[in-house]
């Protein structure tokens, strides 16, 4: 222990100081429950929401890569020479719980705006034991294909998730989600318009900035029928925190990029891929000077 | 809790009577300096304090959640990454006034306390000086300012982000204390 050397006086004034009598002699009034923070660092786990939203004023930039398929080995240099993909999302928090957001997906040139609302806040130490929000979100896509879209209306994808999420500790947080996927236009004649899933997400804390993170969607419906190659969509990775920057890298077997090309993965690929997240505050407000 | 709370009002409230003053505001601010980022925050809902004439002793308890910024999310890594304040939720200063408080004659004072500060679970002497006022019907106004260097406390700081917070972070405190 490098703990300096204290002079006598001063420990006697702890030992005292620490003496039960001090401890009842500090009186300040007991403290109600308060939102945690923080129950997952950033708005994505890695290629779906979690509970949190940005604060009032507050808009999230984000980008998501992704590579090629990483099997190909060092031929294609695990994925990365195949270029990325890439998604751009703007998030901004108009009023306390309340999000709208817009995204630009380059896989299926999908476009999409959501919106994004807090119904609970988990407190702590005690009160309202989860948080929950709620997401829509609907797609349009501009991919010029005469076969499948007939006309506008059949270009369009609706998804609506319901999130609960419970922070257990400094650590480990968990959230369930039920998601439910609305497509104008099937994916084949045997296909349904609409699909759900249960959605597990969990990270680990492992030191202050780096988190271990992973989540999954379970089909609530047969899925082999309509689509036989289809593959549970998962991710796992890493998140690093620098300063105002949110850096996810990640592994998924996705190959779509936006929500509901990922539910409906229909191929095997495994590719590697990075989330990039900005926050920038309009917040303003007094700024505090200090006084000379 | 509550019963202790009484007891203690009961048993001790009579004899610091009219000497144990306690904050009616207590605002706290920091601020740090940095080549590439200047950040602040203050905090006006979240402090304790008293001050005993009677054993000349001073406590401030102040709740790390209640510093604001203006950017939240600042605020949140604050929390979450330096300050860990769901494992340290308060900063403490138990202290002893240095020299003798003349707290009814009216006059502006230098004042100074002795003692111990925690903060992020660290506890370390510390001596902080401020400026107090007499104001009418018998509140004090007490001003001052401090250094703590976030190294003393164990508050790790990256490598990368040297730049973006100081080494040394001044923290300004402006309270009002009445009488009980």
């Amino acid at each position: 222990m490098d703990r300096p050397r204290l002079p006598r006086a001063v420990k006697l004034l702890r030992l005292a100081l620490l003496s039960p009598l001090s401890l009842l002699w500090a009186q300040p009034p007991e403290e109600p429950p308060e939102p945690v923070l923080a129950t997952f660092k950033g708005t994505r786990l890695y290629n779906f929401h979690t509970t949190e939203i940005p604060a009032p004023k507050h808009l999230e930039f984000r980008v998501a890569h992704r590579f090629g398929d990483l099997r190909q080995g060092y031929a294609n240099f695990f994925g990365i020479d195949a270029g990325a993909d890439v998604r751009l999302s703007f998030g901004y928090s108009v009023l306390p719980g309340l999000e709208l957001g817009i995204e630009r997906t380059g896989i299926g040139k999908w476009w999409d705006g959501y919106a994004k609302i807090r119904l609970l806040r988990q407190t702590a130490p005690k009160g309202i034991p989860v948080s929950v929000t709620w997401l829509s979100q609907a797609f349009l896509t501009e991919q010029k294909d005469p076969l499948r879209y007939t006309t506008f209306v059949n270009r369009l994808e609706y998804l609506h998730q319901l999130l609960i999420a419970r922070k257990f500790s400094r650590r480990f947080s968990a959230l369930i989600g039920l998601l439910w996927l609305h497509q104008n236009m099937a994916l084949t004649a045997q296909a349904p318009n609409d699909w759900f899933w249960v959605m597990p997400m969990a990270r680990f804390k492992v030191t202050a900035r780096l988190t271990l993170i992973a989540e999954g969607a379970l089909p609530l419906q047969e899925m082999e029928e309509a689509l036989p190659t289809y593959q549970i969509p998962w991710s796992a990775g890493v998140e690093i925190e620098t300063g105002g920057h949110v850096f996810q890298l990640g592994l998924t077997n996705a190959a779509g990029l936006s929500e509901n090309q990922t539910l409906l993965t229909t191929f095997p690929i495994l590719r590697v891929g990075f989330n990039i997240s900005r926050i920038f505050s309009f917040q303003g407000g007094p700024e505090y000077v200090p006084k000379e | 809790m509550y019963l202790r709370n009484r007891l203690w009002a009961i048993t001790f409230g009579a004899l610091a009577f009219g000497q144990r003053y306690v904050a009616e505001t207590l605002k706290i601010s920091f601020y740090s300096d940095a080549p590439l980022e200047k950040i602040s925050a203050e905090n006006a809902k979240g402090c304790y304090s008293h001050v005993d004439f009677g054993t000349d002793s001073v406590y401030v308890r102040v709740k790390i959640r209640s510093f604001s910024f203006p950017n939240k999310l600042m605020e949140e890594h604050f929390n979450e990454n330096y300050m860990e304040s769901e494992k340290y939720p308060y900063a403490y200063f138990w202290g002893k006034l240095v020299a003798p408080f003349p707290y009814q004659a009216p006059g502006t004072y230098a004042v100074s306390a002795r003692g111990l500060l925690e903060i992020h679970g660290v506890r370390r002497e510390a001596l902080i000086s401020g400026v107090y006022e007499v104001l009418p019907e018998g509140r004090l106004r007490l001003t001052g300012k401090f250094f703590v260097r976030p190294a003393d406390y164990k508050i790790e700081i990256p490598r990368l982000l040297w730049q973006k917070i100081a080494e040394e972070v001044q923290v300004q405190f402006e309270g009002v204390y009445k009488p009980t």
